[in-house]
């Protein structure tokens, strides 16, 4: 118990101590690795532990940032710059509710799960299994990504919605919205953490892990399975949505390279390297790699790509569990690990 | 096929108020037969044993009847009312057939209890009950007897992957009577057992069998004449012939060519 409370202090002091430490501009690029944690987690649901490969993640993220960026663009223009160059001149029918916060707020979850509604019942109820569905998800996310970059007048093209004058009365780049924003990512960091946790206590947890395990043998115990992996997928696409919300005012831009099956297999990466079908990994694996990339691109950005390719093959080869399944099978680990846990029980 | 022989094997496939019942079954790999027009009744009751060569269709047979394989031809009946020929496995379940896998196939990263917990559910509710249910008093005590049957009752909270061969064995097979099915199909239950292992669950098979029915595809003669209430002998996608073990032995046809190949 009493390590228990150390461990939660000193997490508290970590996630603190960036706020005083850290310059705003550096708070920010941490904010934008807090949200990519968010996203790795839900990519990590459903990979890691129901077995399903989505390569096309990020379209979820870009349609939950979407729908932020639209209500913040009419906070800073009624009729937004690029529907006038595209020769628009009355805002379209569906953009209207969009000037409404909880309406915004509401279809950051909204759109995301219906995409993945339509994705996933014809999908699972057909039988579509592995590689299958990963490459109709990576075509999804690239029909979607056409669509909104040939869009111009009404989505922004491909320069996506940027311009935005500010949000929760605070303008871009003002240090105490950025310090808000911080605070926000970690606290919907955390939030969705435990909600994974709760998630796969339950028995519908037990029921993800058996498919992923051997779904045959469920089957033929009775469970319609096509239903779980939808049920999966669409809280996958919540908790993605979720995240591009939060990164609309944190970055200041949303456009279609974030639904890019670049950028989704970005997640996927995080994912395999900080540890898949665990809990901590996608949220490690996405603050290191995201930090290293950082790093990287700052001193040597021409090879960063190569750098990241390689890391992947060598985290596939060397650590396949990644960094948190491979420290959980280290013996002194695991140790200490069962410790704390007969302490917490 | 001779016409007395034929005679023969449509009086005994038919059986009064059987339990399972296949018409003029086929099914078809990419052009091989792999069950070649099969008419046979199960009855109620009993451990009844399918035998053959490899090759002879004994786990297509099953596959057939649990929706595993898709039939290209025929009806296969439960209980005179039911047509399940290539409906959903998950639907089959439901009416009461449940299945034992050749391999141990069971849930390997998960606990003995919590393999138990997923077949004793069987995924009829709904999936928000499904998901969100928490297991009762009655439905614990249900898994502990079950495990009890079957040597379990002290692995219960074991990771299910870390046990022997033969524990996975008795795993899949106390999944799959933890529900009472009325039509238990085993394919191979005792490969890979010790001795010891392979009278008790014989012994439990023969038990389910009082009160179920029991179709077994099995190998091991020993087993099969110790524990069998009836015995099909398959052959090339045919039946050849059926009946008590101490009778099918001496069918010419069957030793020529099923018992003469092993000696």
């Amino acid at each position: 118990m009493k390590q228990k409370i150390i461990c939660i202090l000193v997490l508290a002091v970590i996630i603190i101590l960036p706020v005083f430490l850290l310059s705003d501009f550096r708070l920010s690029i941490l904010s934008k690795f807090v949200v990519f944690a968010i996203v790795a987690i839900s990519v990590n649901l459903l990979w890691g532990y129901t077995g399903v490969l989505s390569l096309g993640h990020g379209v979820y993220f870009a349609l939950g940032g979407y729908a932020m960026a639209m209500y913040m663009k009419l906070q800073a223009q009624p009729l937004p710059d690029f529907m006038e160059w595209s020769g628009i001149e009355t805002l379209p029918w569906f953009w209207k509710p969009f000037q409404s916060l909880p309406f915004a707020l509401a279809m950051t979850v909204i759109l995301p799960v219906t995409l993945a509604l339509l994705v996933g019942v014809p999908l699972f109820k057909s039988g579509t299994k592995g590689v299958y569905f990963t490459i109709i998800s990576q075509a999804i996310t690239l029909i979607v990504s056409i669509l909104f970059v040939g869009q111009q007048g009404f989505t922004g093209g491909s320069n996506g919605i940027t311009g935005f004058k500010g949000v929760f009365g605070y303008p871009i780049g003002d240090p105490t919205l950025i310090k808000i924003l911080y605070g926000l990512a970690v606290a919907v960091v955390i939030a969705i953490y435990f909600v994974s946790k709760f998630m796969l206590r339950t028995h519908g947890g037990v029921i993800i892990q058996a498919i992923r395990d051997r779904e045959t043998r469920l089957r033929f115990l009775g469970y319609r399975t096509d239903s779980f992996k939808i049920l999966t997928l669409a809280t996958s696409a919540a908790m993605c949505g979720v995240a591009g919300a939060l990164f609309v005012p944190i970055v200041g831009i949303i456009s279609p390279s974030l639904m890019s099956i670049l950028m989704s297999t970005e997640f996927v990466i995080w994912v395999a390297i900080g540890g898949r079908g665990t809990l901590l990994g996608p949220i490690i694996g996405a603050l290191v790699i995201n930090y290293a990339k950082t790093s990287f691109s700052e001193s040597l950005p021409e090879y960063w790509w190569y750098f990241y390719g390689f890391l992947f093959i060598a985290a596939t080869l060397i650590v396949p569990k990644g960094i948190v399944g491979t420290l959980k099978e280290k013996e002194w680990f695991q140790n200490r690990f069962n410790k704390l846990k007969t302490e917490h029980e | 096929m001779n016409k007395d022989l034929e005679l023969h094997l449509k009086r005994i496939a038919r059986v009064v108020n059987p339990i399972i019942s296949l018409r003029d079954v086929e099914v078809d790999f990419d052009g091989y037969k792999a069950l070649n027009t099969i008419n046979i009744d199960f009855s109620f009751k009993g451990v009844q044993f399918i035998i053959g060569p490899n090759g002879a269709g004994k786990t297509t047979i099953l596959d057939a009847i649990c929706g595993r394989v898709k039939t290209s031809k025929g009806k296969i009946i439960y209980k005179e009312t039911h047509e399940v020929q290539n409906k959903k496995p998950e639907s089959i379940v439901h009416l009461g057939i449940s299945r034992k896998f050749q391999n141990p196939t069971i849930f390997n990263t998960q606990t003995v209890f919590e393999n138990m917990k997923l077949s004793l559910l069987t995924g009829k509710r709904n999936v928000w009950y499904l998901f969100n249910h928490k297991i009762t008093k009655e439905e614990e005590d249900t898994i502990d007897q079950t495990l009890l049957k079957l040597n379990l009752l002290e692995y219960k909270n074991v990771i299910s992957g870390s046990m022997s061969h033969g524990q996975k064995q008795w795993l899949e097979i106390a999944m799959s009577i933890i529900n009472e099915p009325e039509l238990l199909l085993v394919d191979e239950p005792i490969a890979g057992m010790s001795p010891s292992e392979r009278d008790r669950t014989g012994e439990l098979l023969k038990e389910i069998g009082k009160d179920h029915t029991v179709l077994v595809v099995e190998h091991d003669m020993k087993f099969v004449s110790n524990f069998s209430t009836s015995v099909t002998v398959m052959h090339e996608g045919r039946i050849i012939d059926r009946g008590a073990f101490d009778k099918i032995v001496n069918n010419e046809q069957v030793i020529e060519i099923y018992l003469g190949r092993q000696n």
